[in-house]
């Protein structure tokens, strides 16, 4: 037996203490008065194997003494074992570095989260269209709204930190970095947050019909089923075939190529004098594969209507000419 | 049948019996408990028992410094504490009585 307790006693003691904090000190002196002569007893390696751990050893000895409130009481036990945890974690010298670094940038960290807050729902509502002038904020397709609500944002964040002493107000203030930070969290899960309207340019076949099949045409029919003459094109001026983008690029960089094949066929592009393809000149030369494997130039389908033919639904007279890259009927 | 839970309800009385031969320690107590044969008594139970009995008058203590380690707290019984004893005692008795006849009945 030693004079004085191991390094490993002592902190089994303390834990002890600590589980029984809310015992008047006299109380706690009677119970470590007693377990500090039975641990003595005891070589190192058996104090938890014998006593279980010292959370374990309150919570039994509570039970047995019939203490207070919080016999039995392993809410009380978990309390006492997170604040031990806590004392130990902020007596830490990472924690007191973090707390000293953190002390310098907390002003600027004061400034900046009104306008974080701000900014990150302006990009979880705006997806990419949340700052038209960054670095303010887009709050409904306002700018302006955006500049006034970041200003905002920012005044209370510093008036909350102002008023620190505050019990309240100190309250407020953290959880206003509570919410910019769970706001900045879910930004960070889904970066990609943003109206589906915003995905339209990445879809690389363009329109999706239904059954997530990519639109390969567009024909315009009038109301008896014949069809009319409509030219229509994309936004860069191509016809609108809605072809994959690597067929037209394709045949820019390869002007020699008479026809540049897409997964549906083959498509020749008009050229002007000096070898550049003109995408948007109709009619298209277009070829789809028949049925039995052959190329052959597209045709538009033909609708019929009811009341056209006397037939119900859209029944076709051309059902075999693939329409997949058909040519428009302009000719 | 889980002896721990029986022994919950008689834990006072065996403490008591033990302090009865004289006074002692904690540690000593546990030890002498489990020699007696409640080897699944708990220490942390035992301290709780005597707290609850110190508190309740049934017991006196004594700090005896020792040359090997920490003081060392002796219980010991008191008047009130004998008292407890033998009206647990005569309890307990009774208690087994009834328990020994019913369990003679059952077997034959």
């Amino acid at each position: 037996m030693s004079l004085t307790l191991s390094p490993i006693k002592t902190g089994y003691l303390g834990r002890v203490k600590i589980a029984l904090a809310d015992l008047s000190a006299e109380d706690l002196e009677e119970v470590t008065q007693d377990l500090e002569a039975h641990l003595a007893e005891l070589a190192d390696g058996e104090v938890e194997t014998v006593l279980g751990t010292p959370e374990a050893f309150v919570y039994e000895f509570r039970a047995s003494a019939g203490l207070d409130r919080e016999t039995s009481s392993r809410l009380a036990n978990t309390r006492a074992w997170v604040r031990q945890r806590e004392t130990r974690l902020t007596r830490s010298a990472g924690w007191i570095r973090a707390e000293r670094h953190w002390s310098r940038v907390h002003p600027a960290w004061l400034w900046v989260r009104g306008w974080l807050g701000v900014s990150l729902l302006s990009v979880l509502s705006n997806g990419a269209d949340s700052f038209r002038a960054f670095p303010i904020p887009t709050i409904g397709n306002s700018t302006l709204l955006g500049l006034v609500t970041a200003m905002l944002a920012t005044w209370v964040s510093l008036t909350l930190a102002r008023q620190r002493k505050d019990t309240f107000a100190s309250f407020l203030s953290g959880t206003y970095t509570a919410v910019v930070a769970l706001l900045l969290l879910v930004s960070l899960a889904n970066p990609t947050s943003h109206p589906p309207t915003q995905d339209f340019e990445a879809m690389p076949q363009g329109l999706i019909s239904e059954g997530w099949n990519p639109v390969q045409n567009i024909y315009a029919f009038d109301t008896d089923g014949n069809s009319i003459q409509v030219l229509l094109y994309d936004h860069d001026g191509r016809p609108l075939l809605n072809l994959p983008s690597y067929v037209y690029e394709e045949a820019e960089i390869a002007p020699l190529e008479e026809r540049h094949s897409t997964d549906f066929g083959q498509v020749h592009f008009e050229r002007d004098e000096l070898g550049r393809m003109i995408p948007n000149l109709y009619p298209l030369q277009t070829w789809g594969y028949s049925d039995y494997g052959e190329l052959v130039p597209s045709r538009p389908p033909s609708l019929g209507f009811p009341g056209s033919d006397g037939s119900e639904g859209g029944g076709t007279e051309e059902e075999n000419v693939p329409t997949t890259v058909a040519t428009s009927d302009v000719n | 049948m889980d002896s721990t839970q029986l022994l919950k309800g008689v834990l006072d009385t065996a403490v008591l019996a033990v302090l009865d031969r004289g006074r002692t320690y904690g540690y000593d107590l546990v030890r002498q408990l489990r020699e007696s044969g409640l080897v699944e008594v708990g220490d942390a139970s035992v301290y709780g028992t005597l707290r609850r009995l110190f508190s309740g008058g049934y017991l006196t203590s004594e700090i005896v410094p020792s040359e090997e380690g920490p003081a060392r707290k002796y219980y010991g019984l008191n008047a009130a504490g004998t008292d407890l004893l033998d009206r647990s005692t005569k309890d307990w008795n009774e208690f087994a009585t009834v328990m020994s006849g019913l369990l003679q009945q059952e077997k034959e």
